[in-house]
């Protein structure tokens, strides 16, 4: 009797569960909708795009934007120099943010709500308004038409320093800094040894975030390179923009090109991301 | 052993914090030169009448920004700027912290991958495509939009001209793109609260709202911050949308969604004004600031607190 | 599962980077063994089949000159030139319209023009407002390439359907505004509830920037009107709040709201007409190259009735202090300007060449629509070449957008005097604030 109570709690409890699956896997399909339009647009020509009633999925295959991608420009070169910008961006914006969001949450000194400010406010001047007296700096650095020029702003992200911090005031006990102080760890060590660790998640996805930035990287790109050989993937699908109208064919092809790359880092990632990070017996 | 710390955080002359200040002086040093130094540039700008093409530079005080706040264009640009905003940052929070904390605890391990991956798709997807793409799903008659509108009974409307729509169009796809981000960020704030504290409330028989408002929230208030303030900024900041929006001939008029950062675009490259556009710059920079201290002291938590029991004290409870 | 899905990604990556890898196919190395480099620059990429093949040729009748032509997109091509001559890293070749680049001009950023090509641009075979266009201070300093003038397009199938054809059955033509308005009226479809199925005329009622002011401007020069009147050198007023441009407002209003032959619902512009859903519109020559992908559209063309526009785009040399560069770069431009390339440019990119030596029929080769925008005017108009003319066409495109929707103005004749007072104060504020108000 109590064995037919359970097994049919059991069925109850994963219909249940098996609903919300469903009904979860729904909706964010039709919040995939857009998504999946671009996918069949990429596939489609460019009558079919127009036609109306409007469908997501194309009348007929056909792969002749991927073909006007390869005939227009180099977009083999523009994907190598996406992938290079969206890695170092990634290492660097890393790297920094961890640091400085490690220093400004746990360390007390007087310029630390200062220099924080200073590198918080730089993320509300959008950077088209900054980019020419960079452009300026960079030039007269001889960084002009490098890669090294295009790369460089992107090795830094405020958003990440912002980042960086909050998660280390929410989860990095001052207890662990100070026993840590006390079995006589440098500083230093102390962040790359027990900090840097326990930031896995946080990590994880600044590294996705910078990625992201860098492979789409537009305006810079395109005001530094001096020929094609500096484009980046997203400079490349600009050139679909004619007088009249955009080819949404080729820009759709282009942009699941671009998007592989980030979604295959994204689910590397992702695991790292969602782990929880079990601390027991730390705080009382 | 007793510890004495002075004021500059340096425990009994132990520890050598200078190595680690040095890593930070590097840091600083880095956007410094990458975005301080120019960003200055900037603000020093808006008091000239800078013309880049013939190089003139006229210093003229505060002109720019008396003549930005009597002209029509400026201030409805603000406005509007400020409504997509603030609209974008009430529907994005909320939301992504609604669907991570969901599906957080209650789904399998495969359903939450789907959901993250899915909702992240979009953030991946560069803004210039992702614009265009919208913009056809907008069109009165041949977009999808409509079409389903139609489907369900309604009759189309005119998302690119009609000034709300164009709004709305704007910040639904602000809110498509970013909401991935959102949950993502939520997922790790999440992802950091101990376990324990979950396992105590269970243990007390705590119902799920119950321990989502106590628990959850104001540990994941660091997090919630930055969330807050990253999608206003994303939100004031907000350009390719309408630039995208109302390109080429079938796009939509450009008065119907100027926000500023497009306003200080056209004014600084088409008009060579640079240091209008600077003015400009430097109007959005304060209001954003403003906005973003806001939600700092909202953060606070021993600020909060401290004004909680004063206002409790004033209540005479 | 995942570990599936993950190698999947990973080979549609790499998929991905092999089928877009191809031999680099701009030119990308420094000066090779005695060759002269010369990087030009374009913002244009619908002029690309032209350039693949122009600068082969070229490099073939000059083995010891080596181009490298970079296109980039139009969106930001002028903020990109913008930045990048006053940093003194702009190409040694760019093609550009004047006026965006009048005060670098000024700023002698540039090369001095050598003096055949000075001659040749004087020489009667530009249009006057060309070449004036083209000169600072008197001074010739660039080469014109390219304009685009505009004329109207209609589609053959809307006038058999609405039986305005004449003996022959060629379709009967308006000569003159309001004869266009009566047959966008009669062209246009309806369906059973009155409703605007298909336009009768494409308006350029909203879009980007200034180009709503732009074809505004077209159809102005119809009545008699333009932008901008200079009243004396390098001095101007606002020239359209007169019957003119009570005229042209009309024009569209009625369209709009009298007779309801286009309205803001339906597709407008080149894609409508290029798939069949308006019945006439006006536009640049260009239209004619994106056509031939629909072969099926039977389309015709027909003038202007009073005068024309002139955009101009121009070759410009880089003052980067490089002699023999420089040298190179004319050589360039000579070539790129000779009767046969700028034949070549007309089929390849169908923009209009700014010479007007060439011979017509070369040039239109069998190709009948391209006919109607080699009709001479005595009345030709340019961008004005004064820093502010942006700002004024932005400025006037939102009012006219604003304007179109307002159907009360069809009616009240006060309220349109008051609207074009009220534009044309805003352009007489902008000229003044920039020395160029003449009133």
């Amino acid at each position: 009797m109590l064995k037919q109570v359970r097994a049919r709690y059991r069925l109850t409890l994963s219909l249940r569960r098996w609903t919300k699956t469903v009904i979860l896997v729904a909706l964010v399909l039709i919040f995939l909708v857009p998504f999946f339009y671009m996918v069949g647009s990429a596939f489609k020509t460019s009558t079919d795009i127009n036609s109306y009633p409007p469908s997501i999925l194309p009348t007929e295959f056909y792969g002749g934007n991927f073909q006007t991608l390869i005939e227009t420009a180099p977009f083999g070169q523009f994907f190598l120099n996406s992938l290079k910008m969206a890695v170092i961006s990634a290492v660097g914006v890393v790297i920094t943010s961890a640091l400085a969001g490690f220093i400004f949450a746990k360390y007390k000194f007087r310029a630390n709500k200062l220099f924080f400010a200073l590198i918080f406010a730089t993320s509300m001047i959008p950077f088209e308004m900054y980019m020419i007296p960079l452009y300026i700096d960079m030039v007269n650095a001889g960084l002009g038409n490098s890669f090294v020029g295009i790369v460089s702003p992107y090795v830094i992200m405020s958003f990440g320093v912002f980042f960086m911090r909050q998660i280390c005031m929410q989860q990095i006990p001052d207890d662990l800094i100070d026993a840590a102080r006390i079995d006589g760890c440098s500083e230093i060590q102390i962040f790359v040894r027990i900090v840097f660790p326990l930031l896995k998640s946080a990590i994880a996805a600044l590294a996705i975030l910078a990625f992201v930035e860098g492979w789409n990287a537009f305006v810079w790109p395109l005001i530094m390179a001096q020929s094609n050989t500096l484009f980046t993937m997203e400079v490349g699908l600009a050139l679909f923009q004619t007088t009249f109208n955009v080819d949404l064919g080729a820009v759709a092809a282009g942009s699941l090109c671009s998007i592989a790359p980030i979604l295959l880092v994204f689910l590397l990632f992702r695991r790292q991301i969602m782990e929880s990070i079990a601390m027991t017996g730390m705080k009382g | 052993m007793k510890k004495t710390t002075n004021r500059f955080g340096v425990r009994g002359g132990r520890t050598n914090f200078v190595p680690i200040y040095v890593l930070l002086g590097v840091v600083v040093l880095l956007f410094a030169v990458l975005r301080i130094f120019p960003i200055f540039k900037v603000f020093y700008m808006s008091l000239f009448d800078w013309n880049m093409a013939k190089g003139t530079q006229d210093f003229i005080g505060f002109k720019n920004f008396t003549d930005m706040f009597s002209d029509a264009t400026f201030t409805s640009a603000m406005l509007r700027t400020i409504y997509i905003g603030l609209e974008i940052l009430i529907i994005t929070v909320p939301l992504g912290l609604f669907i991570a904390n969901a599906i957080n605890k209650n789904f399998s391990r495969r359903s939450r991958t789907l959901v993250q991956t899915g909702l992240f798709i979009p953030y991946i997807v560069p803004m210039v495509p992702t614009v265009i793409m919208w913009k056809w799903l907008f069109n009165t008659k041949y977009g999808l939009i409509n079409y389903v509108i139609t489907l369900l009974g309604g009759s189309n409307l005119s998302w690119l001209n009609n000034g709300a729509l164009a709004e709305q169009a704007i910040v639904i796809i602000t809110v498509w793109k970013n909401l991935g981000y959102c949950v993502l960020i939520f997922s790790v704030g999440l992802a950091g609260i101990p376990r324990v504290y979950y396992e105590a409330a269970e243990l007390d028989g705590a119902s799920s709202g119950k321990t989502f408002w106590k628990i959850t929230l104001p540990q994941l208030r660091p997090v919630l911050v930055y969330v807050s303030v990253i999608m206003l900024i994303r939100g004031f900041n907000v350009y390719t949308q309408a630039y995208i929006l109302c390109s080429d001939a079938s796009g939509s008029p450009g008065y119907v969604v100027r926000t500023v950062v497009y306003d200080m675009v056209e004014n600084g490259f088409k008009f060579y004004k640079m240091g209008y556009a600077a003015a400009e710059a430097v109007a959005l920079f304060v209001a954003m600031f403003l906005f973003s201290i806001v939600q700092f002291v909202f953060g606070d938590e021993e600020r909060m607190d401290a004004w909680r029991s004063k206002l409790r004290m004033a209540k005479g409870r | 599962m995942k570990r599936l899905l993950c190698y999947l990604l990973a080979a549609a990556t790499a998929l991905s980077l092999c089928a877009c890898a191809n031999p680099d196919n701009s030119s990308g190395g420094s000066d090779q063994d005695g060759k002269v480099t010369i990087s030009v620059w374009s913002g244009y990429p619908d002029q690309q089949a032209w350039f693949d093949w122009l600068v082969p040729a070229f490099e073939e009748a000059n083995p010891d000159i080596h181009v490298e032509l970079t296109t980039f997109p139009i969106s930001d091509f002028e903020t990109k030139v913008f930045a990048a001559i006053p940093a003194g890293t702009c190409a040694d070749v760019i093609t550009i319209n004047p006026s965006y680049v009048y005060s670098f001009a000024g700023a002698n950023k540039f090369a001095e023009v050598p003096d055949d090509l000075k001659e040749l641009v004087e020489s009667g075979i530009y249009d006057s407002a060309v070449v004036k266009e083209c000169s600072y201070d008197g001074e010739v300093v660039c080469v014109p390439h390219m304009l685009s003038n505009a004329a109207w397009f209609y589609n053959e199938a809307y006038f058999e359907d609405a039986g305005l054809v004449d003996e022959n059955g060629d379709p009967i033509l308006p000569t003159n505004m309001e004869e266009v308005i009566q047959t966008a009226n009669q062209l246009a479809k309806r369906d059973a509830d009155g409703n605007l199925t298909n336009s009768g005329i494409s308006l350029r009622i909203t879009g980007a920037g200034s180009g709503t002011c732009e074809k505004w401007w077209v159809l102005l020069m119809q009545y008699g009107g333009t932008l901008l009147d200079e009243v004396s050198d390098g001095k101007y007023v606002a020239g359209y709040n007169n019957q003119a441009g009570f005229d042209t407002m009309r024009f569209y209003l009625r369209n709009l709201y009298e007779y309801g032959s286009d309205n803001f619902e339906v597709e407008h512009d080149t894609a409508a007409f290029l798939a069949g859903e308006t019945a006439m519109f006006a536009r640049e020559s260009s239209v004619i190259v994106e056509a031939e992908k629909y072969p099926e559209l039977r389309y015709g063309t027909f003038p202007m009735f009073e005068a024309n526009i002139a955009i101009t785009k121009s070759w410009y040399v880089l003052d980067n202090g490089d002699a023999e560069k420089e040298a190179a770069a004319w050589k360039f431009i000579e070539f790129a300007n000779q009767p046969d390339s700028m034949v070549q440019f007309h089929h390849l990119s169908g923009y209009q060449p700014a010479r007007k030596d060439l011979d017509v029929e070369t040039l239109v080769a069998g190709v009948e629509q391209r006919e109607a925008f080699f009709e001479d005017f005595d009345t030709i108009y340019t961008y004005v070449a004064i820093d502010e003319f942006q700002e004024i066409m932005v400025k006037m495109a939102d009012r006219l957008m604003e304007a179109y929707a307002n159907p009360d103005l069809l009616t009240d004749d006060d309220a349109l005097w008051t609207f074009l007072d009220e534009m044309a104060a805003e352009t007489n504020a902008l000229l003044e604030d920039n020395g160029h108000y003449g009133g």
